[in-house]
């Protein structure tokens, strides 16, 4: 886990969230800006693969959602 | 007993599908307050349609070998004998209502006796969680201790005695670590090959439905059921007739040293690992040393997707019934929101090239097996009271991430037990669509070996009424 958040780290996650409507508690803003922070470098070496021969994501699995009377864009 | 022992007692005249579903509710009354196995139980329908069964049999018209066979369905999985909650206040009460999954559809008309809907954590994600009104899985090994999620209830209730198999859905390891850490054998089919269609979806371009049992030929047949396109070359249809032969004679297995065996790793998880090497050596395999490619990076684009496909689901409610979750899943679904477009993207490009860069590995090798978990089964206290530490920390002990990232066949299965008496299991992923092989090697396995049979209750002295 790392360490302490910056006070800038921690309102920015909080701006985020805020901004899309998410009504999170400062308490759990915090452990969002950690996890955040714990997955920061994963997603920055992600960057690294060269994936450009491969220009269409996941081809091969499907961007189709299963129908779902429940999902929020169709009720 | 397994699937094809009751399939067999049930032709033979030695059992009724009605005394063997009513034996197991007994069972369910005297354990599951303290195994939480169940959300909701059928028992009039169970019974019912165990009796039709047997009239069924008795004059001649036999479905198959799950004609009469008790098994249980993960709750998030459509059953039109009760309703589905995805263990949350959140979901719309009439989901699903009176209507079966597809999976659940194949079964039925395979004759197949649904006792109930098994407990998960909500949505299939998050932590469990006793502050919200379900039961909370524990082990049956040591009920002090987690069963791993997030098809817990099928796992624990298979290897409790329950009922005899199940239905799960593994979109990071749900299958396969509360298989792994109860003692049970499940299988996470390659991506695409069993459908979702009613199946309250967590992350779509991950989700996959599968099965639970005692053994891999009770995965096998319940594979052949809900995907009836393969499997009967291997075991044969109708398979209560005679078992398949299965091998791992001249088979090449490749192992991922590297990524698997860290410091965190248990001593016992990496002897119990090199025992079974040495008997599927010894059956006439050959294993080599091989590599994962991208495996960190796969892992963290299997988080990505998993995240950031959850929280499109579910942000319309995150916003307007935020506190209606339970305290963990609203952490683990707004993580999604924290990622950018770009990062889904990416995080879809790099399963794209690893699953490209695993063609030729997998024309070295025909299997890759690994700990399915690094760790036995946590303590139910330190894991539910050590926050969101406690399951980053239990996330990196589990070695299941990368196989739903590349979408192969993987099956987790148990190797033997810990000195604690806690079961300890591999994972063994093969080519897409060798589901059948995946089976294969861990029918072989089974076939030497009786880890798989070992039931709780004995020397652990946890539970009564359990032993069967």
């Amino acid at each position: 886990m790392s360490g302490s958040l910056s006070r800038a780290e921690r309102e920015s996650t909080g701006q985020l969230l805020a901004r899309l409507g998410i009504p999170a508690s400062p308490e759990e803003v915090a452990v969002l800006a950690r996890i955040f922070a714990e997955q920061t470098d994963g997603v920055r070496a992600m960057y690294e693969i060269d994936a450009a021969p491969d220009a269409a994501p996941a081809v091969t699995f499907s961007a189709t959602p299963p129908p779902d009377p429940n999902h929020p864009a169709v009720r | 007993m397994s699937i094809r022992e009751a399939a067999t007692a049930l032709r033979s005249g030695g059992l009724t599908s009605r005394d063997l579903t009513a034996q197991l509710l007994r069972r369910a009354d005297a354990v599951d307050p303290e195994l939480g196995v169940y959300v909701t139980r059928f028992d009039t329908a169970a019974l019912a349609r165990a009796e039709e069964a047997d009239r069924e049999l008795s004059e001649g018209r036999d479905l198959g070998p799950l004609h009469g066979i008790p098994l249980g369905v993960k709750d998030i999985i459509a059953c039109a004998d009760g309703p589905t909650t995805a263990q949350s206040l959140v979901l719309d009460p009439e989901w699903g209502r009176g209507r079966d999954a597809s999976v659940v559809s194949a079964l039925r008309r395979a004759g197949a006796v649904f006792v109930g809907k098994t407990t998960t954590m909500e949505f299939a994600c998050g932590m469990p969680d006793e502050h919200q009104p379900f039961p909370v899985p524990r082990n049956p090994w040591d009920r002090t201790r987690w069963t791993g999620g997030s098809s817990s209830g099928t796992a624990n209730g298979v290897v409790a005695g329950l009922f005899l198999g199940g239905l799960g859905t593994d979109t990071g390891g749900s299958i396969r670590v509360p298989s792994a850490l109860c003692g049970a054998t499940g299988l996470k089919p390659t991506y695409g090959r069993v459908s979702t269609d009613g199946v309250v979806p967590l992350a779509h371009t991950l989700d996959t439905v599968g099965p639970i049992g005692r053994s891999a030929d009770d995965c096998a047949l319940l594979l052949a059921t809900i995907d009836p396109t393969g499997l009967d070359e291997l075991f044969g249809r109708p398979p209560y007739a005679a078992p398949g032969h299965p091998s791992v004679r001249g088979l090449r297995i490749g192992v991922d040293r590297r990524h698997h065996f860290g410091d965190d790793t248990d001593t016992e998880v990496v002897e119990a690992f090199a025992s079974m090497l040495t008997v599927v050596t010894e059956m006439g395999a050959t294993v080599v040393d091989v590599e994962l490619p991208y495996f960190d990076e796969v892992r963290t684009a299997v988080s990505v997707v998993l995240h950031a496909e959850a929280s499109a689901y579910h942000l319309r409610d995150l916003r307007s019934r935020w506190a209606e979750y339970g305290a963990p899943t609203r952490i683990s679904l707004a993580q999604g929101v924290l990622l950018s477009a770009a990062d889904y993207v990416q995080a879809q490009r790099v399963r794209r090239a690893a699953q490209l860069a695993l063609v030729p590995l997998f024309a070295d090798v025909d299997l890759i097996v690994t700990p399915t978990v690094g760790v036995v089964a946590p303590s139910w206290a330190e894991y539910a009271s050590g926050g969101v530490d406690a399951m980053l920390d239990f996330f990196r002990s589990i070695y299941t991430f990368y196989w739903n990232g590349t979408g192969h066949p993987a099956l987790a299965m148990p190797i033997g037990f810990s000195g604690e008496g806690l079961p300890l299991s591999v994972q063994a992923a093969g080519r897409p669509f060798a589901d059948e092989q995946v089976l294969g090697f861990g029918g072989a396995y089974q076939q030497v070996t009786d880890w798989h049979r070992r039931v709780p209750g004995g020397a652990s002295g946890q539970l009564t009424g359990v032993g069967h």
